[in-house]
């Protein structure tokens, strides 16, 4: 059942890639993608990680796409024609891609052996009560500092958001 | 149950899907969409190890690459539309200024 549940899921997501990256209109690029951000989601509670499938719900298919939505009202949305859409180089891109595919695939399937059963953090799963408790004990007590420099970046990008936006006064245009 | 090897080319598969969609599109928003499927796809590789050697630092660290994605996200479309503003175009090649 589970496996039957991962395929279904690692096909849609797989497919909402492809058609991301061959679609006609950025609209329907980024529709695309928020159905791989779901499916990502779903593919994060089929590991149990409950906490990070709401997290990537709640940051990646609720903020990230719909500042993409409005970046997309913002610019020219027209629709392109074949050759504009894609690079001189497409051919050779996806060969080398492809390559690459087959090859680190080769490398990592005969390791796959090793790593058949899921490891179980359920002990401590039921002391903390939960998949969020856990996280929050571990990131909380010994990853207080990479939070807090999280946060800082965070900061970071809005300040920096903000004055990249933001409207040249006329004076300095006309310089 | 399914198998560590699934998950891992799966991500890798959404990896290289991502990293083609970076090299063949000309249009900047889809190229930045495509990063951040590659973001997505080591999420699921992190998590996915995090389940599989019993350790929840993997999902810590997951959580603070969606952040710092998030934050990617948000710089880049800003870059695009000053971008936009100034040369009325989202063409990669077009926007080659930097370029000698």
């Amino acid at each position: 059942m589970t496996l039957l549940t991962f395929a279904i899921l690692a096909f849609l997501s797989v497919l909402a890639a492809i058609m991301m990256i061959t679609a006609r209109k950025i609209v329907f690029s980024v529709f695309w993608l928020l159905l791989s951000f779901f499916t990502t989601a779903c593919i994060l509670l089929l590991l149990k990680a409950e906490f990070l499938a709401v997290v990537q719900i709640l940051v990646n298919a609720g903020a990230v796409i719909i500042s993409f939505l409005f970046v997309v009202i913002l610019i020219n949305l027209r629709e392109e024609p074949k050759n504009e859409r894609y690079h001189q180089q497409t051919k050779w891109a996806v060969l080398v891609s492809a390559i690459l595919f087959v090859l680190v695939g080769l490398l990592l399937v005969p390791q796959g052996r090793y790593y058949t059963s899921e490891g179980m953090i359920a002990s401590e799963l039921v002391k903390w009560g939960g998949n969020s408790e856990l996280v929050a004990k571990y990131l909380f007590s010994d990853y207080i500092l990479p939070f807090e420099v999280v946060a800082l970046v965070l900061l970071v990008a809005i300040i920096g958001v903000v004055v990249l936006a933001k409207k040249m006064p006329p004076k300095q245009k006309a310089e | 149950m399914v198998p560590l090897i699934w998950y891992l080319m799966l991500s890798f598969a959404l990896f290289i899907i991502g990293l083609i969609g970076v090299l063949i599109r000309r249009n900047v928003v889809v190229v930045l969409m495509s990063i951040e499927l590659i973001m997505n796809a080591v999420n699921i590789n992190m998590v996915v190890f995090s389940r599989y050697l019993p350790s929840t630092t993997g999902q810590i660290f997951t959580i603070f690459s969606i952040v710092v994605a998030a934050a990617e996200a948000a710089l880049g479309l800003a870059l695009i539309v000053a971008v936009y503003r100034n040369s009325k175009t989202v063409n990669v090649d077009e926007i080659s200024i930097m370029k000698w």
